[in-house]
């Protein structure tokens, strides 16, 4: 009899990963971040061994105000090989917990990244939680790139920001 | 203080004099000086709600790519106006001193108004070049100001200020792409 395949979704190759203001995996403080701009998270170490179904992304926010219903919070992968925050990145990331880009135009620096999925916003000043997308691991390490295109300012409060990396791990039973 | 002299004082401030420097756009000075000229909408904006400074901004005329053929221009401006126009050109810009700049000069108008008149291909109306023709046309007489108000009705429309425009005019102000005081 073939055996079957299932999902878990912690397990001794991986367990849940957050990023947000402190205490997660890695940093990350997009407070009173902006419409319109984005903010890099800390570059975080996924592991040597990672779940072959990779990660699901999730992004909890919320708006200093209600957002406009249906626009969107984006979120961008930089994968790279170096631990080291400014090594080996793509779209010129830093590897850091700042605002992004460093330099040059946002909009050309996010096609050199990894999309991964949106928060849409719905029209409520309330906190707001999404899978956006599912991260197949490319690299070791990487950063997170958030575009608030919410239509207003995230909140001013660090812990109402996470990202939260969920492993899918695939178990022979 | 004038607007210009806020913004001055506040990249007095090296840090801030960094980040507007690198994400000023000149081509969003009007929206920005609208905005800051507002006491509720700089207020707004040191929040970060971008979406009611939208919302609370009048809408404004654009101009809108509006491609005509001669075909086209005759239904805007009428067949006479159009075949007035070719003719008028032609003795409005035949100088009268013969020299060789005045000539050349008339040359390249006519030129440009037969482009204008091409059938089959199109000019667009928004285009700055026909904007600018279509000024000189007026001061020279050849076409009438309800012309003029026609053929520029025929390219703008009304249209509200969008979110991104406002988050665009106002990025200059927000270190590290984050919201706060504005000048």
């Amino acid at each position: 009899m073939p055996n079957e395949i299932g999902r878990k979704f912690t397990g001794t190759i991986a367990t849940v990963k957050t990023l947000k203001s402190s205490g997660g995996s890695a940093g990350w403080t997009p407070t009173s971040l902006a419409n319109g701009s984005a903010r890099e998270t800390a570059k975080i170490d996924l592991g040597a061994t990672q779940p072959a179904a990779g990660w699901t992304v999730a992004l909890e926010t919320k708006g200093v105000s209600a957002p406009t219903a249906n626009l969107t919070s984006d979120v961008y992968w930089n994968a790279s090989d170096s631990a080291t925050a400014g090594t080996d990145n793509r779209g010129d990331a830093a590897g850091v917990d700042q605002a992004y880009p460093a330099s040059g135009t946002l909009a050309e620096k996010l096609r050199q990244l990894t999309y991964i999925g949106s928060l849409v916003h719905s029209s409520t000043t309330t906190a707001q939680k999404q899978d956006v997308g599912v991260l197949v691991p490319t690299s070791r390490y990487g950063s997170f790139v958030v575009r608030n295109a919410s239509g207003v300012a995230y909140s001013g409060t660090a812990t109402d920001h996470i990202l939260t990396l969920t492993p899918r791990i695939d178990e022979s039973q | 203080m004038s607007i210009a002299e806020r913004i001055e004082s506040w990249k007095q401030n090296p840090a801030n004099a960094d980040w507007y420097n690198r994400h000023y756009d000149p081509q969003h000075d009007g929206l920005r000086l609208e905005i800051l000229a507002d006491a509720e909408l700089e207020a707004l904006a040191e929040i970060g709600n971008d979406v009611a400074i939208a919302e609370r901004l009048p809408p404004r005329t654009r101009l809108k790519s509006t491609f005509v053929t001669r075909k086209g221009l005759t239904k805007i401006i009428g067949e006479v106006a159009v075949a007035t126009v070719i003719t008028a050109i032609r003795a409005a810009t035949t100088p009268a001193d013969n020299s060789l700049p005045a000539m050349i000069a008339a040359e390249i108008a006519v030129g440009r108004l037969e482009m204008l008149s091409l059938s089959g291909g199109g000019i667009d109306l928004a285009d700055s070049l026909t904007q600018n023709l279509i000024l000189e046309l007026v001061t020279a007489d050849v076409l009438t100001l309800e012309q003029e108000g026609i053929l520029l009705a025929a390219c703008t429309e009304m249209a509200g200020v969008s979110v991104g425009e406002v988050s665009a005019a106002l990025l200059p102000f927000r270190v590290n792409g984050c919201v706060g005081e504005v000048p």
